[in-house]
């Protein structure tokens, strides 16, 4: 189902040991798709032990579709995904991804925005700022980082100017009440960064009266998960469901008839009985009490809670 | 692929309009089964679908130059019928060129568009028209980019804003609107909108269709169909005209339901922007009438079945209640009671000559 | 039968409450009469950092008084509104207590000013009159208490529905004889 795009590495640049940044264009010469600031990409890397598919943001659409950057942590406890990234991609190397969505995009009424980034969290909120700077509308960009690193993020941030853009080195570095209390009526927080960091902007500001809808967190959407197994009861198969495959495609991808419509958890269509295992359920047609009765499962969108699931198909 | 227009026909009075052959055997016929109620029934909107209405993004047939002129007849003398609230200025221009870049793809024969960076030049070969302007600068264009490029493509159009976790209708081209009034919606949310749908609200459905939208993203549309019955081939069934209008469902009979009821099919095509993260809807409108839709055997069996067991709710919420028994009569003549195969497809490559039942 | 819900675009009023969590609470009311220390005793008297109030009356001058300000006509609060949220910060709450004309109001000034529907309460109080807006002439017709009416503009005889538009701050009004000239249903008062 997912339109994959072919890219090739058309810069690379480290901007500190662990941080490299990527200039991606198109393999064979089309047009990217046109992005929202806030979106990210779904990179496939073909890791040593079979492939790795993981969610960058897009730092930077060139115009027309020329190209996508994108900035890669090297995290000691990747599982070989940003290692692959950094040891193995050159000039010139092809990947595929699939083509961008966005989960963070920017409210067109907003009087102002905040941002506040930790670390590589930083990457999309460089797009929204970006994009508000370039049609001259309001902001305030709150970035931290390690000491070591403040020289590079200082650079990232210099293009939005003194007064407005402020790289901070450590973690209290900056008083989260003072700053909410003076945002003008209309402001909205876009957060990305480590989970306790996200976490402390939403206690503070909700607490302080800020509608929670006025904040947003990245979260790259909730496609993918854990992997699991599922066991056809009727025809006595099991399929494999990848971590950032739906169990639907696993399905479909094995021959299983099943039918489908909106492949987005609302229409209903693919509803099927489970028989054994919880289904963790993300999708929007199923009431509560059906949810809970861990009875049926929409594959479109959900998955399973543990290893192994049973449908009656 | 060529498309013969039909300069000639007229939604009003006195109206004149027929499908070809060729048309009706590519009629977005809404039921897929023999019965008919909500859901949310969207899906990925690709090239390619049962019937040939479904080839392109933006569908544009034998009826594109008359609804333009109906379209620009109502304009002229009603132009709130266009209107953007002011956030919606980078959502008009996503839209543009949206619309221009898939009519181009799916019509290179009919439309043509020549960038030179921000220099643009637009030609639509079926309007005569041909316009060079400065993309994101509206004064280079004889009226707004939403204007402008709506004037051009078959269907209404309405601009989705979205924000805090809902979606708001910002902005709007209708000229065609199945009984609502585009000028009281405008700035509402999609549950206030839809707040006079009060069946399909309880049945869940726009609760869950929101769920869905909220989360659509650039370059993977999606569409649903949606369907009425209008007395006449009449695109202004705005509640604004109702007084002007509504007599008609007063003048349905035995003699003249052939030619006078027409089954409305709204096919609506929903489009994230990528430079504005608005939505795009598209409803797209064609109009068939009961003696048209007869000579497909499928479809008439079937739609005599789908009236027939319409819930009543359902009859009184669309405005069907005065013709209905009217209509179901009718079409009994054409349902034998064989089985119709599902899916909407006609199921014939070509049709009989004008008569009557077989 | 598959029942049918309210109209969701009517809005549902919620007895008067108030957020906790703020850091400024400011409320409005166009009811003279209503005694703003009723408002307050609510609740704590301190609930309220300011209170202002359509008292009517051409020498009002608008003074405030330990958070209390009083206001000649509903024009002269709007405008006082408009220009005091361009200078304030989140954290803010805005209640508006009173007719529905007013409170509709209020909120679009809110709506302007950046406030999200989560940021503004409001509370109806006294008759229970609508606003129509004829679909026909799109002419508001105001302090309406029954479901036939003629439009102040097109003279038309309008069904008054529950469909609101929060823009306009208005029913929607049909023709009820568009179909059937001359042939009306009964009118009753409305609910
Ligand atoms: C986002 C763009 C959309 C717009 C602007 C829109 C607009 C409308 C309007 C104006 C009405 C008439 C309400 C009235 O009676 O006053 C309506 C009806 C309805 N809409 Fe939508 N709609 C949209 C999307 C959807 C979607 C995605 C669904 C998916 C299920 C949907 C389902 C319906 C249904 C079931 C009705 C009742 C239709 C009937 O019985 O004829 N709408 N819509
Ligand atoms: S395909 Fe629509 S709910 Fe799964």
């Amino acid at each position: 189902m997912m339109d994959t795009l072919a890219l090739r590495v058309a810069e690379r640049d480290l901007l500190s040991p662990t941080l490299l940044r990527l200039r991606l264009t198109s393999a064979n010469a089309n047009k990217l798709p046109s992005v929202t600031p806030g979106s990210h990409l779904v990179l496939d890397l073909p890791v040593k032990d079979g492939a790795r598919r993981n969610a960058y943001s897009i730092t930077q659409a060139g115009k027309g579709g020329t190209f996508y950057e994108i900035i890669v942590r090297h995290s000691p406890t990747s599982r070989g995904g940003s290692a692959f990234v950094h040891k193995e991609l050159t000039v010139d190397s092809i990947l595929n991804a699939s083509c961008p969505s966005n989960f963070l995009a920017l409210e067109s009424t907003a009087k102002k925005i905040l941002l506040i980034g930790g670390g590589v969290g930083v990457t999309p909120l460089l797009a929204l700022a970006r994009a508000r700077m370039e049609r001259g509308e309001t902001l305030e960009f709150h970035q931290f980082c390690t000491p070591e690193e403040k020289p590079v993020f200082e650079s990232l941030l210099a293009p939005f100017g003194q007064g407005v853009a402020c790289v901070h080195a450590g973690r209290n570095a900056l008083d989260f009440q003072t700053l909410f209390r003076r945002q003008p009526l209309g402001t909205y927080i876009y957060t990305c960064g480590p989970n306790a960091m996200m976490e402390r902007v939403l206690t503070e500001a909700t607490a302080m009266g800020w509608p929670e809808r006025r904040i947003h967190q990245e979260s790259f959407g909730a496609g993918g998960g854990n992997p699991f197994t599922v066991t056809l009861a009727r025809t006595g198969g099991t399929i494999p469901v990848a971590e950032d495959q739906t169990l639907l495609d696993a399905l479909e991808s094995a021959d299983v008839p099943i039918t489908s419509l909106c492949r987005g958890g609302a229409c209903g269509m693919c509803r099927t009985p489970v028989l054994a295992g919880t289904p963790e359920h993300r999708d929007h047609f199923l009431s509560a009490d059906e949810k809970a009765s861990g009875r049926w499962i929409m594959p479109c969108v959900s998955r399973a809670h543990g290893a192994c699931l049973t449908l009656d198909l | 692929m060529s498309i013969c227009f039909h300069r000639d026909e007229k939604f009003r009075v006195p109206f004149h309009f027929s499908n070809s052959d060729a048309a009706l055997l590519r009629f977005p016929f809404p039921f897929p089964e023999d019965s008919y109620t909500y859901s949310v029934n969207i899906e990925p909107h690709t090239r390619g679908g049962p019937t040939e209405a479904f080839s392109a993004q933006f569908d544009v047939d034998e009826h594109y130059i008359a609804e333009c002129q109906d379209r620009a007849e109502l304009l002229a003398a009603e132009p709130s019928r266009c209107t953007v609230l002011p956030h919606m200025h980078d959502a008009e221009w996503d839209a543009l060129e949206l619309i221009m870049s898939d009519m181009v793809k799916d019509y290179p024969d009919l439309f043509t568009l020549t960038r030179d960076g921000d220099q643009w030049t637009w030609h639509n070969r079926p309007l005569g028209l041909q316009d060079t302007f400065t993309f994101g600068n509206a004064s280079t264009l004889p009226c707004g980019p939403f204007e402008y490029i709506t004037r051009q493509a078959q269907g209404d159009f309405t601009l989705q804003d979205q924000r805090d976790g809902n979606l708001f209708l910002d902005g709007v081209t209708v000229t065609g609107a199945a009984d609502y009034s585009p000028a009281f919606d405008l700035g509402m949310s999609f549950d206030e909108w839809h707040g006079p749908a009060t069946v399909a609200t309880e049945m869940g459905i726009f609760d869950r269709a929101l769920q869905y939208l909220l989360k659509l993203q650039v370059g993977r549309p999606v569409r649903r169909l949606n369907w009425t019955l209008t007395v006449n081939p009449r695109f202004d069934t705005s509640a604004e005209n109702y007084p002007v209008w509504g007599p008609d469902r007063t003048t349905i009979t035995p003699d003249n339901i052939g030619n006078s009821l027409f089954l409305r099919v709204e096919l609506q095509s929903l489009y994230r922007l990528p430079g504005s993260n608005a939505i795009l809807f598209n409803i797209r409108t064609y109009f068939a009438s009961f003696g048209e839709l007869c000579r497909v055997p499928k479809w008439g069996r079937r739609l005599h079945r789908v009236l027939r067991d319409l819930p009543p709710e359902l009859a009184a919420y669309k405005g069907l209640v005065r013709f209905l028994p009217t209509a179901v009569a009718y079409l009994a003549a054409f349902d034998d009671g064989s089985p119709t195969s599902p899916g909407i497809a006609p199921d014939i490559q070509s049709l009989r000559p004008v008569g009557c039942p077989a | 039968m598959i029942p049918s819900s309210p109209v969701k675009s009517r809005p549902v009023y919620l007895p008067f409450g108030i957020s906790p969590n703020v850091q400024f609470s400011l409320i409005l009311t166009d009811k003279p009469t209503l005694d703003p220390s009723c408002l307050r005793s609510e609740t704590d008297p301190d609930t309220f950092d300011e209170v202002w109030v359509v008292h009517g009356g051409s020498t009002i001058l608008p003074q405030q008084h330990n958070g209390l300000r009083s206001f000649r006509s509903v024009s002269q609060l709007t405008e006082t509104l408009a220009g005091r949220l361009a200078h304030e910060q989140m954290g803010l709450r805005l209640y508006a207590a009173g007719s529905e004309d007013f409170i509709w109001k209020t909120a679009r000034i809110a709506e302007q000013a950046g406030l999200s529907r989560d940021e503004y309460s409001l509370f109806k109080l006294g008759p229970l009159t609508r606003t129509v807006m004829c679909a026909h002439c799109h002419t508001l017709t105001r302090n309406i208490s029954m479901t036939l009416i003629t439009c102040d503009g097109c003279g038309a005889t309008l069904e008054v529905r529950d469909h609101f538009s929060r823009l306009h701050g208005a029913y929607l009004g049909v023709q009820a004889d568009a179909e059937t000239p001359g042939i009306l249903p009964t009118v009753e008062a409305l609910t």
